[in-house]
């Protein structure tokens, strides 16, 4: 028997791409496994191979073989490769951001997700067994109609990412602020909402700390959106906001290191990983409820109430700049926290969940 | 930091739950309400705002705009492949990798080139018909179907710009396969950090603020009508004072955060980046000015060509760039005060700054002659009429040119 992976494109530091690498290690202690995907950067050409390859290289035995079909985005060229597979299908379900995020931004992206959500319910049928990396997003596959649905968490090796150096020159001009710094790391696009952040740190700045800082971490992958986010950086007159945009992972650990607590505004989260990255980092958390931000933070971070404003969030931020015994209790219920995404437990529960189609 | 401030680490008790803290604080809310704080409407302003920008810079692109942002994204060249690098001596190494492979850049970016055009050519080709039957004579069943030809079109400009894209990335991922295997090891940051403040040094040596007030107003003046300006380097954010009095929006870009933060307590829009970096965030033809005071000759000659190139392109037509530096021309500069700051890098000759510019494609570029030697400092005439006290005063006139030209020139350049 071989187990392949599927994904739609794959790129250094994306999180589908991330977990497909992580289950082939996985995988290929049981034998021969690969990752096919439809677009890949060129950085990976040598550990991906085109979706082209997959019928001259796989063995593709029907009902003997297993293809595991990563959906986060749609795509015509992998829904139809999957439609035309006799294997038998794992579905890993990251979720796909609702369309109507992007609609105002980019229509075409929009299309794609709207694609994405229709391949979703197309493969209910199909699939022998659905894979969700939350609980949350179980739900939405037990409500398409989903038969058999496991939740497997997400490899996430906080330890690995700890251990790297941070960048001196990083950690110096922020050591260097004075006030208290909120971190953001995560995309620019209009669902992870640093729109509402900035308007939080705006009525932060105006009326509660004006001392403070803000960072945002994060590629602007979507230019409509980057475009008014820029525009509505620059007229809100923050000069203590930074938008730091192709950050380096060493960068990325000074941020963190040298940050008060970690804030999203985020509306759609499959799992939203940086919360835990933060609570490694021993840095309390803000975030609204939505998605499986709930799921993920567990009681270590302080879950403001889903619809909350920026007003709201603001008077949060400065709480938690303004109360040590807070930041101590979040940080110490954050290590409790990661130890519910042991590495270890979520790479068996994955191939508990293979041995069960296998 | 907030996390190390011994002020902050006092505060009230954490509550039991988080539910009881925010119940705490969605009161607190409500009080700050009624006490005015938070004035009526506040958050649905912000959303307005933010709204309000999404509009302002969005603008739907026609077919047209999608054939011109991609005819613009397959300028293929090797000059816009950064060479630059914090890493000591990074960037010499990047610009000697570079050069040698330039061969081998230039037939991939032919060849890149090559297939760019074709693809063009063909939309183009595909996009006249399209846009005759697009019209507002068009009927409504025929409306709907150009808007899904155009749609498809769309689908195809987009997979063509990924392409494009991918390739322009294969190209870096080679030259970048070429510096990991030659790149020396075990590089060091050798960037100056002097344990002084640059605000001390500002104070000691650039003369007072009153003086530099009345030094650079006229410059300021040259920015009237030129919203928004920049101003890379600003100080002690003298030339930003000037504009705010006159009215002209500008904000600054420093890499020192005490003088960040200094021009922030002032009211100062500041911002803590590196120049050229910052540049490089803008959208092309987003300034209307950009000012440089004394920065320049505080540049290598790669990041001084890349400034002036990305000045080209972030100054919008009939926008402004000044910029004002010692002039190497007066030898006088080299004895009193070029060599006084140790982050100098090389002076920068006007007759090479003003080609620069032209090069750059400005269409009007003029320099100002600034800051003489004070009278009592310059050789002065002797008495008389006779030939000996003629050639001897036309000898001084000689030397006065020579030693004591003004010590600092500007460049006013109109984009």
């Amino acid at each position: 028997m071989e187990i392949h992976q599927v994904i739609v494109a794959a790129a250094p530091g994306d999180a589908v791409t991330n977990t497909a690498l992580e289950y082939r290690r996985l995988l290929r202690r049981v034998g021969p496994s690969e990752i096919y995907a439809a677009h890949r950067d060129p950085s990976l050409t040598d550990d991906v191979l085109p979706l082209s390859a997959y019928a001259s290289r796989a063995s593709a035995r029907a009902g003997h073989d297993v293809l595991v079909v990563h959906l986060s985005i749609g795509d015509v060229t992998v829904d139809r490769f999957v439609a035309e597979r006799a294997e038998r299908i794992v579905l890993v379900y990251h979720n796909v951001t609702p369309p109507e995020y992007f609609a105002p931004y980019d229509p075409s992206f929009a299309r794609l997700l709207h694609q994405g959500r229709i391949a979703l319910a197309r493969l209910t049928e199909r699939a022998d067994l659905a894979i969700a990396v939350s609980r949350y997003n179980a739900t939405e596959l037990e409500a398409l109609g989903y038969r058999e649905v496991r939740v497997v968490p997400l490899v996430v090796d906080v330890d690995e990412f700890r251990a790297v150096e941070p960048d001196t020159l990083m950690s110096e001009r922020l050591a260097a602020l004075d006030g208290p710094t909120f971190l953001y790391v995560g995309q620019i696009l209009p669902h992870k909402r640093p729109d509402l952040l900035l308007e939080a740190y705006h009525v932060l700045v105006t009326t509660l700390l004006p001392e403070a800082n803000l960072v945002i971490a994060g590629h602007a992958r979507n230019a409509g959106y980057a475009r008014a986010f820029r525009g509505q950086l620059a007229e809100l007159s923050l000069p203590n906001a930074r938008f730091l945009r192709g950050v380096s992972d060493a960068e990325l650990v000074a941020c963190f290191e040298q940050t008060t607590a970690f804030v999203t505004a985020s509306e759609h989260e499959g799992v939203c990983v940086p919360l835990l990255e933060a609570m490694s980092f021993d840095r309390p958390v803000v975030a609204r409820d939505y998605g499986a931000i709930a799921e993920t933070m567990g009681d270590a971070g302080l879950l403001l109430p889903s619809g909350s404003g920026a007003i709201l969030l603001a008077e949060a931020l400065a709480e938690i700049a303004g109360s040590a015994p807070l930041r101590d209790d979040l940080v110490a219920r954050g290590r409790r926290r990661l130890a519910a995404f042991d590495p270890d437990a979520a790479r068996t529960a994955f191939l508990d969940a293979m041995l069960e189609v296998a | 930091m907030g996390v190390e401030d011994p002020d902050q680490s006092a505060g009230p008790a954490a509550p039991t739950s988080v539910d009881a803290l925010v119940e705490q604080l969605r009161a607190r809310v409500e009080e700050r309400r009624r006490d005015g704080a938070y004035p009526p409407g506040l958050e649905e302003d912000l959303d307005a705002h933010f709204r309000h920008v999404v509009a302002s810079r969005r603008g739907v692109l026609s077919l047209r705009e999608h054939l011109e942002a991609l005819r613009e994204s397959s300028a293929f060249a090797a000059e816009r492949i950064s060479t630059e690098s914090r890493a000591r001596a990074g960037s010499w190494f990047h610009r000697a990798v570079a050069r040698a492979v330039h061969r081998q850049t230039q037939g991939v970016l032919e060849q890149v080139h090559q297939f760019a055009t074709a693809v063009q050519d063909t939309l183009e080709a595909m996009a006249e018909p399209l846009e005759g039957l697009g019209g507002p004579a068009a009927g409504a069943a025929s409306g709907a179907t150009v808007s899904q030809q155009l749609e498809t079109l769309h689908a195809v400009v987009v997979g063509q710009r990924r392409e494009l894209n991918a390739q322009r990335a294969d190209l870096l991922a080679i030259i970048e396969r070429r510096i990991r295997v030659a790149r020396p090891v075990d590089v060091e940051d050798t960037a100056f950090r002097p344990w002084y403040e640059n605000e001390r040094f500002e104070s000691a040596f650039r003369g007072s603020r009153r003086d530099l007030l009345a030094r650079y107003r006229d410059l300021a003046e040259r920015f009237t009508a030129c919203d928004p300006v920049l101003d890379i380097g600003f100080g002690r954010g003298e030339l930003l004072e000037l504009l705010a009095e006159l009215g002209v929006e500008a904000r600054g870009v420093e890499s020192d955060p005490l003088l960040v933060k200094a021009a922030g307590d002032q009211g100062l829009d500041a911002v803590l980046d590196d120049g050229n970096t910052y540049l490089r965030t803008l959208d092309d033809g987003a300034l209307g000015g950009l000012a440089l005071i004394q920065v320049v000759e505080h540049l290598t000659a790669q990041e001084l060509v890349d400034l002036v190139a990305l000045a080209a392109r972030k100054v919008r037509p009939g926008g402004r760039v000044v910029m004002e530096t010692v002039n190497p021309q007066s030898l006088y500069v080299f004895a009193r005060s070029f060599y006084l700051d140790p982050t100098h890098v090389r002076p920068v000759h006007p007759g090479y700054l003003e080609f620069l510019f032209q090069e750059a494609g400005f269409s009007a570029v003029e320099l100002d002659w600034r800051n003489p030697p004070r009278e009592r400092e310059i050789l002065h005439d002797v008495p008389g009429d006779d030939d000996a006290a003629r050639q001897m005063n036309a000898n001084i006139a000689n030397l006065n040119a020579l030693l004591f030209a003004p010590q600092d020139y500007a460049i006013i350049a109109t984009r």
